[in-house]
Parts: structure tokens; C-alpha cells; sequence
């Protein structure tokens, strides 16, 4: 595909409670030198409907940030980010467009926590999940205990998420920057059990952006977008198991195998909104036995992942984008990967859709 | 002279929630003596959920109704839903519950008031429909949240409950309602006005005045006007806000004790109000052997009672098996805290509506 | 006061909503739950509706302490995976039990309760839930 990301920016997924959806969106296209001259702007985000009363707010962007240039705002739920991506990479693989910013953005923090709970809890089916007292907790649990059942010791997910904060110590931007222990899941607070608080995604407001051009960078750092797929799953109340992440296997399948990708050795980002997720996931793709070893992976979810570096729903897509860019071209976290591809994984619920992003360097 | 009534039981369920309220718990909170409860007659009262209400335990009890008379929605022509804790002020119950059981469209269906007679006047009315050819078989539904002012002696009895009768022409009955007489006055013993949370009572003016008046008076007429002397029942069920005012009121209908306490359930489950008498009935019919005469005499403050006599026939023993039992839901039961108690019946002041 | 639930998308989901209407699918034989136009397994139009007689048994179940609302009146929720006896799995929350007292492959049955409610002065929203049945 002819289409690559030269550049990029993002703010620290935070509480920001001096800044909106405008104002975030201002402060990372500021940031990033590339965004200064495009010709297109994708805005990704999934709340400012319900957090801000905001329609059109892709409009209302380019507008504040003055760049009078098209502009689509895309929403599809967790993966909007990807998806926004996807687009982006059509835009200038088809020649229509040379530099195409896209800027993810989200605000998490107008409401309390249980109404930013609830706006989240809405990415499930409204009326055959949400009214039946079915939230994403609920399936992360049941698919945690299911994976339990089948074996994995309950530490193995704990795992994960130490993991993801010991990653995230290291990285700028991300918003639980703190180690945490195997002790700190006793004390913590129970979600649906037997997922707790530290198994879930950090809820901050966020701003990332990158630029997708038709022309890769004249220094050699930027990647190339060689693939985008999507893959449709079933809804988690019609599957054999609920662990059954078939729509994210199948696709990582695919992927690694087309292009020879050791999960252990490439760039990867994958989307873990709770720990159940990415151990389901390496499990069925084969990379996990009841070991749960995770030092053998070089560079998976080098930003602390949405764990630890934080899940600003619309715009986590574009972090991930971003972040596998930068340890693949320049560093993150202290870490630069020695691979040519890196992987960026996002799913919509609990695998309702899953997006799959393969970058070159 | 008796009008013959060729209408009778076909089916019948019953509802109580499993949690229960101790009545020692609600003296020791309110500072009673702690041997009222046993003056009153009452052991512990059923409590139903935050998400229960008067629909959704009248739906349970009608569904299991219908599987017992075996009959479809579409044979279905009348839906009365007596009750005193009716959901909204206005907006028909019945039609909620006909809608989730399917039943069909062209039919009568209304919400009654008589507080806790009102599904006694059900059954009267659909005797009437079903003997006047308007109806092949109708549902009559008792049920209710029933409300007490915190601390008041109705907090010892005042429970959750329903029931529910298929009526249908005697010869697809289970057990005939061969004789009924309703009795009703303007008396005002317990009421609730509009608004009002609570209900109010006029404490011993609801005895003698009301309940014994009103039963005495219908139970007499019905004996009247049948030729039946109390000795030709095998049971007598009466309304029970308390376990002590039925076996008062057999006393002074001439009615042994043994008589009345298979059908005397309020010691353990409460008063159920539109529920109360019915519940009984329905303890009594999967207890009866066919050829069996029951007494049911309603109450309702207001103040009325209806007196029937029932007779069970075979085709009751084939409907027991066909749903759960009374008893069973009697022995069905977890204990709960008066703090659990005000929590589920949203007895706690709070900001709602968020 | 403003409404903040629809009503006539409450109506419109009622037939869903008070009864467990399964989708079944006449080119590849799934079952799926709720109604729908087309087989999410196959993709085929060609289904069919039966209605459950919403017996079941509780394959498995959490606790929720998730809140989503400030004045939540029943936490922990639970909520479980229902295999129906027509052999097809249902989500819903269980009622009429204590946390402590519920246990995974009991047997439970359909009931209608309160989903939620447009308080103060809004509609009541009915759905099914489920109840562990009764041991005789």
C-alpha cells in the first residue's frame, strides 16, 4: 500500500480537567511538526456525543485549529482508532490526498467514573446486552473464568498487567506510570469477579495524532502502512465460549503468517482493555503455554498498553499507531525494536471486530 | 334461591418472593414487646426485590396459572389485575402482564381497587362474563407490594405476594365455584390517600366493625341463600392480615380450627393483600381430595367480603403437579435484615432518578 | 421534567424484551438468541423464530460491583451464561438468590422483572431475568 506515517504527536493520557475535546486537539497538532501541512484531517473519537454535547465534531475542530482543509470524524467504538487509520491510508494509497492528518481524542473525565462507565458499557448491544445488566467487565470476567477453568493460573493475568505498568515506568506519556505486584491484586477492588480494578484499562482523556502521507519520509523514519484488515466476530452471547476471540485470532493468524511475524520478536501492540484478552489471544495463536512467560516477548506492548499507558477509547488506536511507529524509527520507553514489522491489534468489545495494522519500516 | 353458577377453577399459581423478614427483628428495631408477634399471629413476612413489583409478581403467577388450566393466550378473554400497589396511578397493569404472557388483543382488561378484595371482585366479574357467553376463560390476578408505615403494626404483616385464578365454565373446571355473594358497605377502617406513600388504619375499628362484620355478614348470606350449614365444608380460607382474625372469625362462624389452618399462610409469608385469601385457596386445592367443599371469604377495607363455596373435583389432582406448590414457596426462603428489608422496598430516602 | 428513555424504542423492543425469542437458522441449523434478521453464523436470511420456554441451566455467572450508575440499588449483580433447554445460550442477570447462595448448572427459569425506569415520573421498563426454580 502506498501510504506510510512520517510523524505523529500525543499528549499524556491523563485527567485534563483544564482541557476539552478543542483544546486537546489543538495542544497535539501544535505538537507535531509534520501536522502543519495536510490536506485532509480524520478526527477519531467516540464520546464527545455523550461527554461533551458535542455533534460534528470534526468540524468543530478544524475550525479551532484552523486548518480549513475536508474533515471526517469516524467512530467504531474501542477500534475507531484503526479504523480512522484505515481511511486515512485509503485516502492517500488512492491518490486523492498527499498528507492526511489523523487525530484521535477523547474526554473520559467530564463525568464521574460510573457515568464514564456507563458511556463505555454502551459499546455493547444496547438493547440485547446494556438493558440485560451485561457490562464489558462481565464478559472479560466469564472469559477469564472460563480460561480458569481450561487451566491458566488466575496469576497468569495478573502477570500481564504488572507487565504493562513495568513497561509503561519508562514512557512519557502514559498515565499509571507506578510498578505494580502480585499484592496489589489482593487488596484490589473486584469489578465483576473475579476481574478486578488492576485488570482493566486506565480511563484518561487523551490526544494522539499522526500524519499518513502518500510519500514516505526523505530521512527514513517513517513506516509503511502494508496492510489494514478487519475482521467481523460474533457477538459474545452467541459463541461456544465467550473466551472464543475467534474475529483476533484469525486475523493474527493470518498476518503472521503471510508475513512470517514472531509475535515474540516484532513490534506489537495489542489491545488489552482487560488482561483476559491478550492472554486468550496468545494462547490461541500458540505463543502462551500454562507457563504464562512473558519475558520471551521483546516488544509487546512497549507503552504499558491500555493497561498501563491508558484506553482514551476513540483515540487508543492512534497511540498504538504512533507508538509502534516510534520504537520501530526512533525509541520508546527507552526500547527501539530491531524488527522491520511491527503490529498494532484493536478490537471493538469483546472481539465484536477486530482491526489488524502492519507496518514496515 | 341460588342462582347457578356454572363457572369454576381451571387453574391457579401462585408467587412469594424467597426473602423473609423476621417479626422479632422489626419489634426489636421499633421497641415492641417482644411477644407481640405471637399476639399477631405472625412469624416472619416474604419481601420482594428492588426490581419486583406488582406486575412482574402477578405475571408469575399468572403464567403458572394459565400452564395449569392449559390454556393459550389466544383463549383468553379478560385480564383483571387486582391490587393496592399498582405500579403507576394510571396506567392498567393488566395490560402489561396479558402483553408479556401473549395474550391476544381482543379482550377485556383492567386494573381493580378494593383494596385487598379487589381480585375477589375479579372472580365475581368473571363468573358473570363466563355464565353470560362474553368469556370462555378469563385471568384474574391478585398481587401486591404491600405498603407500611415504618414502625407501624402493619410493618409486622405487611409483605409481598400474588396470585393468580384461570376462571372457566364449570366443565373445564378443576374445582366449581357453586355459590358467591359479595357484601360491601362504606366503611372506612384503613385507607391511603392519593400521594400517600403509607396506608392509614383505624387500628380496633378495623376488627369488629370491618373484617368480622363484613365476613360474618357474607358468609351468612351465602349460607342463606345455598341452604349449606358450615359443617358441609371441609375448609375454610379467609382473608388473613394477621394469623389471629381468621381463627376469631371461624370462632364465630362455629368453624373448627383444623379447618382453617391449611389455608392459613400470613404466619409465614405475611399478609399479601389482594393476594391473602387467594394464596390460601390455593394451598387448600393442591391439599384437597375431589368432592371437597372449601369456604373462601375475602376482605377488602372499605369495606367488603366476597364468600364462596368452592368444590374441588378429580381433575384438580392432574393441575397440582403442574407448577410449583404453595408450600414449596413457603419453604423456599432466605432471611433478611430490616436494613435489606428498606433497601429492596426502597424505604431509604435517596437522590434518584440519575 | 424531560424523558430520558424512548419510548417508543422501548415499545418496539418489548416482544424481545418479555420473551425469549430464538433465531434459528433454516440453511446452516444455528440457533442464536434474541430476534434477528439474518444468521450471524452463516449470514443466511432464511430464519425462523421459536419462542423459549425459558428453562435453563446456569453454565456460569460473576459478580458485578461495576457501577454505572450513582444510586445503583442492587450491587453485586449477578449476571450468567444460561444454556436454554432448546440448546442455545442466553446472557441475563439472576435474581431471587444471595451471592453466597448461587451456584453454577442449577437449573433456572425466565422471569419478568423491572429493567429500569424513568424515574420519577417516567415509564417502567419490563425484561426477562432469571431465577434459580424451585427444589420441591
Amino acid at each position: 500500500m502506498r501510504a506510510h506515517i512520517i510523524g505523529g504527536s500525543v499528549v499524556k493520557v491523563d485527567r485534563h480537567f483544564e482541557l476539552g475535546y478543542r483544546d486537546l486537539a489543538y495542544k497535539v497538532t501544535k505538537d507535531c511538526l509534520e501536522c502543519s501541512d495536510v490536506d485532509y484531517v480524520i478526527v477519531s473519537s467516540v464520546l464527545p456525543e455523550l461527554s461533551a454535547h458535542q455533534l460534528d465534531l470534526g468540524t468543530h475542530i478544524v475550525q479551532w485549529i484552523g486548518k480549513k482543509v475536508p474533515v471526517a470524524r469516524v467512530e467504531s467504538g474501542e477500534s475507531s482508532g484503526l479504523a480512522a487509520v484505515e481511511l486515512a491510508a485509503s485516502l492517500v494509497a488512492s491518490g486523492a490526498y498527499k498528507r492526511v492528518m489523523v487525530v484521535g481524542v477523547e474526554k473520559v473525565t467530564e463525568y464521574p467514573t460510573y457515568t464514564a462507565n456507563y458511556f463505555y458499557s454502551l459499546t455493547l448491544d444496547y438493547e440485547y446486552e446494556v438493558l440485560r445488566g451485561v457490562s464489558p467487565p462481565v464478559y472479560a470476567a466469564l472469559a477469564m473464568k472460563e480460561l480458569i477453568k481450561s487451566g491458566v493460573r488466575r496469576d497468569c493475568f495478573s502477570n500481564w498487567a504488572i507487565r504493562m505498568h513495568e513497561n509503561a515506568v519508562s514512557v512519557p506519556h502514559a498515565m499509571l506510570k507506578f510498578k505494580i505486584t502480585h499484592e496489589s491484586f489482593k487488596d484490589a477492588q473486584v469489578l465483576s469477579d473475579p476481574l478486578t480494578l488492576y485488570d482493566s484499562f486506565a480511563f484518561g482523556d487523551g490526544a494522539a495524532a499522526i500524519v499518513v502521507s502518500s510519500t514516505p519520509d526523505r530521512n527514513g523514519s517513517s513506516v509503511e502502512i502494508v496492510l489494514s484488515k478487519t475482521e467481523v466476530g460474533l457477538p459474545a452471547y452467541a459463541r461456544d465460549n465467550v473466551s472464543d476471540l475467534t474475529a483476533s485470532t484469525k486475523l493474527l493468524k493470518e498476518v503472521t503468517n503471510r508475513f512470517e511475524l514472531d509475535l515474540r520478536k516484532v513490534a506489537v501492540e495489542l489491545h488489552d482493555s482487560y488482561t483476559t484478552y491478550p492472554i486468550a489471544i496468545l494462547r490461541s495463536l500458540g505463543y502462551m503455554d500454562d507457563r504464562c512467560d512473558l519475558d520471551e516477548f521483546e516488544f509487546l506492548n512497549t507503552s504499558g498498553g491500555l493497561k498501563a499507558r491508558g484506553h482514551p477509547i476513540g483515540a487508543t488506536g492512534i497511540y498504538q499507531a504512533y507508538e509502534v511507529f516510534k520504537v520501530l524509527t526512533d525509541s520508546l520507553g527507552g526500547k527501539r525494536a530491531l524488527s522491520e514489522y511491527g503490529l498494532v491489534h484493536s478490537m471493538s468489545g469483546p472481539d465484536n471486530l477486530s482491526r489488524v495494522l502492519v507496518l514496515k519500516r | 334461591m341460588v342462582i347457578p353458577l356454572e363457572a369454576g377453577i381451571r387453574g391457579w399459581g401462585v408467587y412469594v418472593p424467597r426473602f423473609r423478614l423476621s417479626a422479632h427483628d422489626v419489634a426489636t428495631l421499633w421497641g415492641y414487646d417482644s411477644r407481640l408477634p405471637k399476639a399477631l399471629g405472625i412469624v416472619e413476612k416474604a419481601v420482594a426485590e428492588e426490581d419486583e413489583d406488582s406486575v412482574t409478581m402477578g405475571w408469575y403467577a399468572a403464567k403458572v396459572a394459565i400452564r395449569r388450566a392449559g390454556v393459550s393466550g389466544e383463549e383468553i378473554d379478560a385480564v383483571f389485575f387486582g391490587t393496592e400497589s399498582k405500579p403507576y396511578a394510571v396506567k392498567p397493569s393488566a395490560t402489561i402482564v396479558a402483553d408479556a404472557l401473549g395474550v391476544k388483543k381482543r379482550k377485556l382488561a383492567t386494573d381493580l381497587e378494593f383494596a385487598c378484595r379487589a381480585a375477589g371482585e375479579g372472580i365475581r366479574i368473571s363468573i358473570g362474563l363466563v355464565k353470560g357467553g362474553l368469556a370462555q376463560n378469563t385471568l384474574v390476578i391478585g398481587s401486591d407490594t404491600a405498603q407500611a408505615n415504618p414502625g407501624d403494626l402493619l410493618d409486622f404483616t405487611a409483605s409481598s405476594g400474588a396470585v393468580a385464578y384461570v376462571i372457566s365454565s364449570a366443565t373445564n373446571s378443576v374445582a366449581t365455584i357453586e355459590a358467591s355473594v359479595t357484601y360491601v358497605t362504606d366503611t372506612p377502617d384503613f385507607w391511603r390517600r392519593d400521594r400517600s406513600p403509607y396506608p392509614e388504619h383505624a387500628e380496633i375499628f378495623t376488627g369488629e366493625p370491618a373484617y368480622f362484620h363484613h365476613i360474618v355478614s357474607a358468609v351468612k348470606l351465602l349460607l342463606e341463600e345455598t341452604g349449606l350449614k358450615v359443617t358441609d365444608f371441609d375448609y375454610a380460607v379467609f382473608h388473613q392480615p394477621n394469623g389471629r382474625f381468621p381463627l376469631q372469625v371461624a370462632r364465630l362462624l362455629g368453624i373448627p380450627q383444623e379447618k382453617v389452618i391449611p389455608g392459613l399462610v400470613t404466619p409465614y409469608i405475611g399478609n399479601t393483600y389482594n393476594a391473602s385469601a387467594l394464596i390460601g385457596l390455593a394451598k387448600v386445592l393442591e391439599e384437597a381430595r375431589p368432592g371437597n367443599r372449601i369456604l373462601v371469604a375475602t376482605f377488602g377495607s372499605g369495606a367488603g367480603s366476597d364468600a364462596f363455596s368452592v368444590v374441588v373435583n378429580e381433575a384438580v389432582l392432574e393441575a397440582v403437579n403442574k407448577g410449583p406448590r404453595v408450600s414449596d414457596m413457603i419453604n423456599s426462603r432466605v432471611q433478611i435484615s430490616y436494613g435489606e428489608y428498606s433497601k429492596f422496598r426502597g424505604l431509604l430516602l435517596r437522590n434518584v432518578g440519575g | 421534567m424531560s424523558l430520558k428513555l424512548s419510548v417508543p424504542q422501548f415499545w418496539r423492543v418489548k416482544e424481545n424484551q418479555y420473551k425469549l425469542i430464538i433465531t434459528v437458522c433454516g440453511e446452516c441449523g444455528r440457533k442464536t438468541m434474541f430476534k434477528r434478521p439474518v444468521c450471524p453464523h452463516c449470514g443466511s436470511s432464511k430464519v425462523e423464530y421459536v419462542e423459549s420456554t425459558g428453562v435453563g441451566v446456569l453454565e456460569s455467572f460473576t459478580k458485578v460491583y461495576y457501577k454505572t450508575n450513582s444510586s445503583e440499588d442492587r450491587l453485586p449483580e449477578l449476571v450468567g451464561v444460561i444454556r436454554l433447554s432448546e440448546g442455545v445460550r442466553v446472557i441475563g442477570e439472576i435474581v431471587g438468590v444471595r451471592e453466597d447462595e448461587l451456584r453454577e448448572d442449577v437449573k433456572v427459569e425466565a422471569v419478568l422483572r423491572r429493567y429500569l425506569s424513568d424515574d420519577p415520573y417516567g415509564v417502567i421498563y419490563y425484561g426477562i431475568k432469571f431465577k434459580p426454580v424451585l427444589t420441591h
